[in-house]
């Protein structure tokens, strides 16, 4: 249910949208909003007039006679909440940032001391190895007791709350905050992660209700990422990507910003790896360096361990050769002097164990962040 | 006056007996046919009369009415013309009536006399040898196909003229002799030996040899799968008489003429039509899936290939056979092939690749998975994804070993099938039913283990795990073993896994 003390907050909210500024300059100009909300009504805008002529258009339509129940009818029928900037609710990270937004629209819980709140961004476009990293760290982040903060874009952030979401019995493991209205589900082929996160997490946004995914909310949307995070690891970038925007303006709220490193191979890892070349970000190799940096450093990561002597002559011979980097199976022919048949068992049998791990085009790779080998 | 020759006409495969009647009497020059003729019977009016005077004979000048019997069975093509000239020229007078009646004649005609080949001539050979026929004519570039047929006597003829005056007892033909077949030394243009790595696609395509197992290739652009797939006729058994019998009187009645020895390949292009593929057209002609009965079909761009193609697929996949109903007949023909199918990794294709980068979304990724998902998938026992090969590799020498190698491996492990089948009509892994799965394809504790495993992991249809234990039951018969262990089982699963398979998660 919405607090009737948030109504005319909300009604300010509908003119202004994300134009923080405004918000405030109305805000400073009536110590009661009743008044303001009165003066609109009977069309006095002298007071007002700093205000941009749109936004006072839409003042006054919101002013009319059963606008605002009908907006907040709408509301409460699906299930939106609504947090303003003058609510102890309001999330306090986010309080300290220098356009903190107005109000906020959620499905789900939104915490209100949230645990350690970190965001994972990336690109859209990961690849299997990014992939991989996002879901691994969203899960052991949120295993460490952090919240696991992201855009629901395709690519990386999807993963890494699917990774988050992945811990059974975690309170409110992750937040989404969204480029578009709380109730437009963008990208489409998000839609499973979206309800999941509504149910088990938060999905957060600024914009109306209705708003479409417009490119230019994401460079907006992201400082809210940032802005409600303590640190921001990027898992792949490329040269420039909305990744390195939320990075920048991490790092201009004066959160930490961590990378992941790639290979300066991949054109998906050219923007992390910059970042920590110009010294804009720090190194993160394993979760237990994002955690020592915040002071959590008795966590140690759950990666199950293999004897090297446990394995079979063929599976020796088979990570042995994976330890110079990824093989197919003809490379692997080989190097391991075995047949074909004898190969492809002992491929299958790995990968079952967690030790190497499949990509696309029948390539292999160890696989290190499910399990350590121990010689 | 009246007279008669013998002739025969088909339905799909199976061919029927037509009597050519001709009578000639006294009025007004005409000319009639009757007996449901096609346009091309109608038509043989004019190449009949043409080819009979410039063959050196007169046209007579009356009323002729030529019937073909049985009266209300469509008539169809071009292979009437011979026995109709023969039947005038006998009605005429010109020629006894004996012999048009103790053989069987069958060819079209040219309009300078010369007889012209006929589609469809070895099964029309084989059913009228069925029903107590023994001597054909039949055009000269057809004999060698019709000679294939024990227990006939096959005169290859080359023109009217020659024909008639044998007829007349001049002489001047012999028959064919028996054509002999030796599908063992059938040449495949391509062998497993030219193809450079690859070492695990050749292994599935060696287990999907050996057990009839459908195959999906997934590589990038260049990696081999065409190659691939044409080179796997080559690992197949070579086929017996009777199978090259089967097969050549499909190819017969599709207007290709000769022998089949070799296990067909057919590649139909990914825009093909359904009725392209499964057969049809007003006479219900076989498709590209009987084509390649016995044999090897080839889709290449899977994905690309229209819904309702890859549908129609299902039921002969299943089934072996295909019946093509159309409004005037409904004709069934054998389609047991091998489908061999080949796609990209992703829709720009470089998934995978260590030189290029994948440009697709992972939507895009998705959507392209989704084309291929559902039921036909379940219906694929083997998918594997090609090695990416660099081009330095392309260039140097091939080590592969040569398929006639590979081929015996396959030809003990189909021997292993037969002797385990035993009088049942089953005779392929592939083919098992679930009664038959539950007998041959029993899972020790730790195959049931892995299985166990697998199903957690790979998210696997109840399909999908009858498919794995029939898979992993060719392996162990490649190697030789009675039981199904752990190391089948975990080879099988390899080939049940493909990486677009496994990103639609969200």
């Amino acid at each position: 249910m919405i607090d009737p003390s948030d109504r005319l907050e909300l009604w300010l909210h509908y003119a202004t949208g994300t134009k923080y500024r405004q918000f405030s300059a109305a805000r400073e100009e009536y110590y009661y909003l009743e008044e303001a909300f009165e003066d609109v009504q009977k069309g006095r805008m002298e007071r007002l007039s700093m205000l941009s002529e749109d936004v006072q258009k839409r003042l006054k339509e919101a002013a009319a006679d059963g606008f605002m129940d009908r907006y907040i009818r709408w509301l409460d029928k699906n299930n939106v909440h609504v947090v303003t900037a003058s609510s102890y609710a309001y999330p306090a990270l986010l309080k300290e940032i220098s356009d903190p937004p107005s109000v906020l629209f959620y499905k789900g819980t939104l915490n209100e001391d949230m645990q350690l709140p970190l965001a994972i961004v990336g690109t859209r476009r990961c690849t299997d190895y990014g992939k991989d990293v996002a879901r691994t760290f969203g899960r052991e982040l949120v295993k460490a007791g952090a919240t696991v903060i992201s855009g629901l874009a395709t690519g990386i952030d999807a993963y890494a709350a699917l990774g988050a979401l992945s811990v059974e019995g975690a309170q409110d493991p992750t937040v989404a905050v969204l480029g578009c209205g709380i109730d437009v589900v963008y990208p489409k082929g998000n839609e499973k992660l979206y309800g999941a996160i509504a149910e088990r997490g938060c999905l957060l946004t600024e914009f109306l209700p209705r708003t479409p995914a417009l490119p230019q909310n994401f460079p907006i949307r992201n400082r809210i990422i940032s802005g409600l995070s303590l640190g921001v690891l990027v898992v792949e970038a490329g040269e420039r990507s909305g990744a390195a925007i939320t990075a920048r303006l991490a790092l201009e709220q004066g959160r930490e910003v961590f990378a992941v490193p790639g290979r300066i191979t991949d054109l998906m890892s050219v923007g992390t790896n910059n970042m920590i070349r110009r010294g804009e970000a720090k190194a993160v190799t394993a979760v237990s360096h994002i955690l020592e940096e915040f002071g959590e450093g008795s966590y140690s990561e759950e990666g199950q361990a293999v004897r090297f002597e446990e394995l079979s002559p063929v599976e020796q011979r088979v990570v042995k050769a994976l330890e110079s980097g990824e093989k197919n199976e003809d490379e692997l022919l080989e190097s391991c002097a075995c047949s074909v048949d004898e190969l492809i068992p002992t491929l299958t049998g790995l990968t079952f164990s967690g030790i190497i791990k499949q990509l696309p085009g029948s390539v292999y790779a160890l696989d290190p962040l499910q399990t350590n080998i121990v010689y | 006056m009246l007279s008669q020759a013998n002739s025969f006409g088909l339905t799909g495969l199976n061919g029927f007996p037509v009597k050519v009647e001709v009578d000639i009497s006294a009025g007004l020059p005409a000319y009639e046919t009757v007996g449901l003729p096609d346009a091309a019977v109608k038509e043989s009016r004019e190449r009949v009369r043409a080819a009979l005077k410039n063959s050196g004979f007169e046209f007579p000048t009356a009323r002729i009415t030529v019937s073909l019997a049985p009266a209300d069975v469509r008539k169809e093509g071009s292979v009437y013309d011979l026995p109709i000239a023969l039947a005038i020229l006998c009605a005429d007078g010109r020629l006894k009536q004996a012999p048009l009646i103790r053989a069987v004649y069958l060819g079209e005609l040219a309009l300078n006399g010369d007889v012209r080949p006929v589609n469809g001539v070895l099964p029309m050979v084989i059913a009228a040898q069925q029903r107590g026929e023994s001597v054909f004519f039949v055009p000269r570039e057809n004999a060698q196909e019709a000679a294939c047929a024990a227990g006939v006597r096959v005169f290859p003829v080359e023109n009217l003229a020659q024909l008639v005056a044998f007829l007349r007892g001049e002489g001047g033909m012999e028959p064919q002799p028996r054509t002999e077949f030796a599908p063992e030394d059938a040449a495949y243009p391509f062998d497993f030996a030219d193809i450079r790595g690859q070492a695990a696609a050749k292994r599935a395509a060696e287990i999907a040899a050996a057990g009839g197992h459908n195959l999906l290739l997934a590589g990038t652009p260049g990696s081999g799968k065409t190659m691939l797939s044409r080179a796997i006729p080559s690992i197949l058994p070579p086929m017996t008489l009777s199978e090259c019998m089967e097969v050549t009187k499909i190819h017969s009645v599709a207007g290709h003429r000769g022998l089949v020895t070799a296990r067909p390949f057919r590649a139909p292009h990914h825009g093909a039509s359904s009725a392209a593929i499964t057969g049809g057209g007003s006479n219900a002609m076989p498709g590209e899936i009987s084509l390649a009965h016995m044999g090897v079909l080839f889709l290449d761009e899977f994905p690309e290939f229209h819904r309702d193609v890859l549908e129609s697929l299902r039921q002969p996949l299943e089934d072996g056979i295909v019946t093509v109903s159309r409004a005037r007949m409904s004709c069934t023909y054998p389609a047991s092939f091998m489908l061999v199918a080949a796609m990209n990794p992703c829709p720009c294709g470089n998934r995978g690749s260590r030189t290029k980068p994948c440009t697709c979304t992972p939507v895009q990724i998705q959507r392209y998975a989704r084309r291929i998902s559902g039921p036909l998938l379940d219906r694929i026992d083997m998918f594997i994804e090609m090695n990416d090969v660099p081009f330095e590799d392309l260039s140097g020498k091939g080590t592969g070993e040569p398929s006639a190698a590979i081929r015996q491996r396959v030809m003990a492990a189909r021997a292993r099938q037969r002797e385990r089948f035993g009088a049942e009509s089953t005779q392929l892994n592939a083919r098992m039913n679930n009664r038959q799965i539950e007998a041959y394809c029993a899972l020790d504790g730790p195959c049931r283990l892995m299985m166990e495993r697998a199903f957690q992991r790979m998210n696997l249809s109840a399909r999908a795990y009858q498919r794995l234990r029939k898979v992993a039951r060719t392996i162990a018969d490649l190697d030789g073993s009675e039981t199904i262990r752990e190391k089948h089982l975990s080879e099988a699963i390899r080939y049940r896994q493909l990486s677009i398979l496994g990103g639609n998660e969200l």
